[in-house]
């Protein structure tokens, strides 16, 4: 048997390796997280109200989750201007994080700290128009100093509190928020437009990767209705079996979560179907979140922009569902451009004025939950307290445990078709690294 | 002058601060003029191979706590290989936010490895974990500290400019030129590497930058961020909201409380400060509006979590009780 760890790996959250081998064959391959974060440790024992920063070590939309769920606790509902600034951020962040994935996605083929001066020189060998990293961190730097202005730091806000948010915008920020919105929406067409042109367009370096495809039920969030009040959860399988369906609350019922003793980070399932293992070619039960998730939902978007988009992905792929890596990346660029048309609308100032910011809260609950769509995918949180407000008992489903499941089996895919198409230990490497990076 | 040589590397955090990097690579344009990145596992994908191939590296930016064994080993061999180590953000400087897992009764799975199932199975041991977690400044012996949860951006560049030993203006420095003690910034501005030991923020308290009014020293009660507080910019702590800036070292300009949030102290205890939860029961306690023991008790009494929030950043590195137990 032959072994290659491939560790570490770029771009991931959490440390992670991927461990490879081959005994004949079949290679086989195992996507380990390396360190734990416990956030589970860090949180209990602290006053409840301190949890929109601490969790937001996970990711920045964590802090917005879990004044969310501070709402809920407290029973308390954030004034309008108050929902929209929270809202504002979470757009930003969406952008954010996606842009950040495609300046990695070009560090595949551009070295991040090459000389600009020598850039236009290498350009031949790089499909990448060399421009375009920098167009990305310029548009990045714009929407960090706006999520920066709504949430008083961009990569761990601070200002979503139980019941709204703490504080007003000076009056020079109106202006300067509009001015980078205004900024964003051309750098993130011009971006769709050259990835999809040098990447993701058939016979492009992407185009392989739509090749790897893992067909999982995808969980999603859907919004208010006309028949509906609240926001449910919707498990949409891969074949002709209706979705699955159930509220917010019912999230701790319907998904838990294993442990294999070989990785820190656990893995999320249907409870319903049980812990099916993952080494069975569909397996019931295990389901992955994100923007594909999203866009799998088959709902046409708002943003004239981001559904011209879309539509292309559909002419270029064919319709939604998708499970591939390319098809990952696209739903990443279609988000963009539709986070960025929300923060033009956001970003007004008629929209984040008004009486009030903040609903006092003049009681505490035993139980505080929420769920978001984050841009990574749907996480959750839920707290228990004491009289005291003290946190007894907490659970958090973020992104990382949810397609943890479905990232391992993207590392399974990509070490098979590495074998068939006999990549050295390199091309291997870099094809896992982008593999694992959209979801 | 040759290229300096750069390992950026980052234990158990959350990758904030070498994103901080990133930023500033972006916005300053030229690190590459002045130094070449040689191992960045997280951004150039660097194998640990490539990090034993390496002879020698100038400065090693470190940024997590270490929480495993295989993090405990990554830091003895930067170090070993660097010639400044710089502890980046608050989990390398002071054990940051995992270091509350330390206060935790139960601990992440998965406790053990079971045994492959098959013998033909790769090997998956995952590293142990560490007994408890540590700041890099328990592990190794580290030159320069860059604090905060992250770091602010100019202090981020300030510590790149100084630690590269690149000369440039106060003026180019700016805003982060007006918050180091002016000996620090003196030596940047000359292009002389400042003293070992240097931490790239302020010496006084972050009251000192804060912009909210002080007015009164009366401490009558405890609110909790939850509840009913004045939007007005009167001093957090003197509202009764716990705020530890009067403890915390200088340097955010007052980032949290400008937005109305109360500090909790990621940069560190201030110079002069020898334990911040001392110091925070000490400046609290000693403006107490109450003169009868009984009221002093109930006054104490609505304080809730004080380890956990006095030493949120900090716990494994700079609650003195602690250190004191752990040498016997």
């Amino acid at each position: 048997m032959q072994t290659v760890i491939i560790d570490p790996l770029r771009w991931q959250a959490a440390p992670s390796r991927v461990v490879l081998s081959t005994n004949g064959s079949k290679p086989q391959a195992r996507f380990q997280v390396t360190a734990p974060r416990n956030v589970e440790a860090m949180a209990l024992g602290r006053p409840v109200e301190e949890l929109p920063r601490i969790l937001s070590i996970l990711s920045p939309s964590h802090h917005i989750v879990a004044a969310q769920a501070l709402d809920h606790l407290f029973g308390v509902e954030p004034p309008p201007p108050a929902a929209t600034m929270r809202r504002a951020l979470l757009e930003t962040l969406f952008f954010i994080e996606h842009m950040q994935k495609i300046y990695f996605l070009l560090t595949a083929w551009e070295h991040p700290f090459r000389d600009l001066r020598q850039a236009g020189r290498g350009a031949a060998a790089s499909p990448v128009p060399s421009a375009l990293p920098d167009e990305i961190m310029h548009a990045l730097s714009l929407a960090q100093e706006g999520a920066a202005i709504l949430g008083g730091r961009s990569a761990h806000p601070l200002t979503a509190i139980a019941g709204g948010v703490s504080r007003y915008l000076k009056e020079d920020a109106y202006p300067r928020l509009a001015a980078i919105a205004d900024q964003c929406r051309p750098a993130a067409r011009r971006v769709t437009a050259a990835i999809r042109e040098s990447l993701l367009s058939a016979g492009r370096p992407l185009a392989a990767f739509r090749e790897i495809a893992v067909p999982l039920a995808h969980l999603s969030l859907a919004p208010p209705s006309e028949s509906r009040k609240d926001e449910i959860a919707i498990v949409r399988n891969t074949g002709d079996e209706p979705p699955v369906q159930f509220a917010i609350e019912e999230i701790p019922t319907k998904i838990s979560v294993h442990q294999e003793p070989w990785s820190y980070q656990p893995f999320a399932y249907l409870q319903a179907d049980g812990w099916p293992g993952l080494s069975s070619e569909r397996p019931k039960g295990l389901f992955f979140v994100g923007p594909l998730a999203r866009l799998n939902d088959g709902q046409s978007l708002s943003a004239a922009a981001a559904e011209e988009e879309r539509l292309r992905l559909i002419e270029e792929m064919g319709p939604f569902p998708h499970y591939s890596v390319a098809a990952a990346f696209w739903a990443l660029l279609i988000e963009a451009l539709e986070a960025v048309e929300r923060m033009v609308a956001l970003y007004q100032k008629e929209q984040l004025i008004g009486p009030s910011i903040r609903t006092v809260p003049a009681q505490m609950g035993a139980l505080g939950m929420a769920a978001l769509e984050s841009p990574a995918g749907l996480i959750f949180h839920e707290y228990r307290v004491n009289s005291h407000g003290i946190v007894e008992e907490l659970r958090v489903l973020d992104t990382t445990t949810a397609n943890n499941a479905l990232r391992c089996l993207v590392a399974q895919r990509i070490a098979e078709s590495g074998v068939e198409l006999r990549h050295n230990r390199q091309e291997t490497k870099t094809r896992m690294e982008i593999g694992l990076l959209p979801f | 002058m040759p290229k300096k040589n750069i390992a950026v590397y980052t234990a158990t955090g959350c990758r904030t601060c070498e994103l901080a990097l990133l930023d500033i690579h972006y916005q300053v344009q030229r690190l590459h003029r002045v130094a070449d990145i040689v191992y960045w596992p997280y951004l150039l994908g660097s194998q640990h191979a490539e990090l034993a191939r390496l002879e020698a590296i100038d400065i090693c930016f470190y940024a997590g706590a270490v929480r495993t064994h295989s993090e405990r080993q990554m830091a003895e061999l930067l170090r070993a290989k660097s010639r400044f180590m710089v502890a980046l953000g608050s989990c390398a400087g002071f054990g940051g936010l995992p270091g509350l897992v330390n206060l935790a009764t139960r601990t992440g799975p998965p406790a053990a490895v079971e045994p492959p199932a098959d013998a033909s199975d790769p090997p998956l041991e995952l590293a142990a974990l560490e007994p408890q977690v540590a700041g890099l400044t328990q592990v190794v012996a580290v030159d320069y500290v860059v604090p905060g949860c992250p770091p602010t951006q100019n202090l981020v560049w300030s510590a790149l400019q100084g630690v590269l030993c690149e000369a440039g203006s106060q003026a180019h420095l700016s805003y982060a030129a007006s918050r180091l003690p002016q000996k620090v910034a003196q030596a940047m501005a000359s292009g002389v590497r400042p003293p070992l030991g240097t931490v790239f923020a302020g010496e006084k308290a972050v009251c000192a930058s804060c912009s909210r009014v002080k007015e009164q020293k009366r401490f009558e009660s405890v609110k909790r961020p939850y509840q009913a507080y004045e939007s007005t910019g009167r001093c957090l702590l003197e509202q009764g909201l716990v705020c530890s800036g009067i403890a915390t070292r200088e340097g955010c300009g007052g980032l949290c409380t400008g937005v109305g949030i109360p500090c909790r102290g990621c940069f560190g205890k201030a110079e002069a400060v020898y334990d911040p939860g001392a110091k925070m029961v000490a400046a609290i306690s000693s403006t107490f509006d109450a003169d009868k023991p009984q009221k002093i008790d109930a006054v104490a009494d609505q304080f809730l979590d004080m380890v956990g929030t006095f030493y949120r950043y900090t716990l494994p590195t700079q609650c003195a009780l602690l250190n004191i137990q752990e040498k016997g």
